[in-house]
């Protein structure tokens, strides 16, 4: 009775936590910023600063600028990367995101539109300066299936979840949830510590 | 003589049950991963498509223009970027109509009739393609579909 409360107890904990150093939301429907803007603050600096600012650390970090998505208060930057492994996912996800970072005086906004693909049958992935993505001799790819039908499990080993006839959805690879969220959560730290240690 | 080769033959029909439904498992199973196959190359080919279209994108706007042809409409944007914009239109109908009878005798009581059938369909959209430019023409974006 006591170790079954213990680990009631610890699961709460660990929940809470987990929850709290999250800035994404991971489910059935998708991943996202929750809340759907994230806002470092940078007092004093000017509007100029943050701009330039943020095109170091684009530099930096080998993202690529998007012009087109960008203007007066807005940079856009994009990054295509694996995010998980078939190792341990079921199969090599890889991720295209694109970051767009609205500033002005003091502080920036970011805000994050993503597409995650499965490359379930070994398919290499190319990106061309539009954001769109094929792969090498059309090996088969598609975007990442958060949620399968459960009889499809078998086939979609890295979907994060399944649904049953009667709509009950089930957490079925809790390592991709972790995974994703881990590598999400670090574009932000990594954001946020970059800027700070700039200001 | 009959009563045994009936015994027997239910007998070995029960046997091959587990192996039948294992087999049954097994091309449901088969199947299942066709269909994700499937359906990922449909993907993986439609992508290509749009791939190879919107990989104009970072090319300087004369050698589109100098290997499509003349656009059908340019648009200038305020911020000072223009847009170039290829369409297509495509419209047509076909199918056919056959019209329906009813016939009645001298006290309005029906001893024939037939439906109409009407298997007629028409259709008509633009395909685009959509090339966003900079000051120094470089092809910043591209856009395509159908309206």
């Amino acid at each position: 009775m006591r170790k079954a409360l213990l680990s009631i107890f610890l699961l709460i904990i660990i929940r809470s936590g987990y929850a709290q150093g999250s800035y994404f939301t991971c489910n059935e429907t998708g991943l996202y910023l929750s809340p759907s803007m994230v806002t470092i603050s940078l007092p004093g600096q000017s509007k100029e600063d943050v701009k330039q600012k943020i095109m170091s650390f684009i530099l930096e970090r080998k993202y690529v600028y998007k012009p087109f998505y960008s203007g007066d208060n807005q940079i856009a930057f994009r990054d295509f990367v694996k995010c998980g492994d078939k190792q341990n996912c079921g199969a090599d996800l890889i991720a295209r995101n694109i970051f767009r970072l609205t500033y002005d005086s003091g502080y920036i906004k970011i805000r994050l539109e993503n597409e995650i693909y499965s490359t379930f049958y070994g398919a290499e992935l190319l990106i061309n300066e539009n954001d769109d993505v094929a792969s090498k001799k059309d090996v088969p790819f598609a975007p990442y299936e958060f949620q399968v039908p459960e009889q499809y499990a078998a086939e979609y080993p890295e979907a994060m979840y399944t649904f049953s006839k009667k709509g009950k959805i089930k957490l079925h690879n809790p390592i991709v949830q972790e995974t994703l969220l881990a590598f999400y959560n670090r574009y932000i730290t990594d954001m946020e510590t970059w800027f700070r240690q700039h200001n | 003589m009959n009563t045994k080769i009936r015994i027997v033959v239910i007998a070995l029909s029960l046997a091959s049950l587990p192996a039948m439904a294992v087999a049954q498992s097994l091309a449901s199973n088969n199947t299942r991963a066709q269909a994700r196959y499937n359906k990922e190359k449909i993907f993986a080919e439609a992508q290509r498509k749009l791939f190879t279209i919107t990989s104009w994108a970072g090319a300087n706007i004369s050698d589109l223009l100098a290997k499509w042809g003349s656009y059908t409409r340019k648009s200038e944007q305020p911020n000072g970027s223009t847009v170039y914009i290829f369409e297509n239109r495509y419209s047509g109908s076909g199918g056919s109509y056959t019209p329906g009878f009813v016939v009645t005798d001298q006290f309005g009581n029906v001893v024939a009739q037939k439906q109409a059938k009407d298997n007629t369909y028409s259709y008509d959209f633009t395909e685009y393609y959509e090339f966003y430019t900079d000051s120094t023409r470089r092809i910043l974006h591209v856009k395509t579909g159908t309206r």
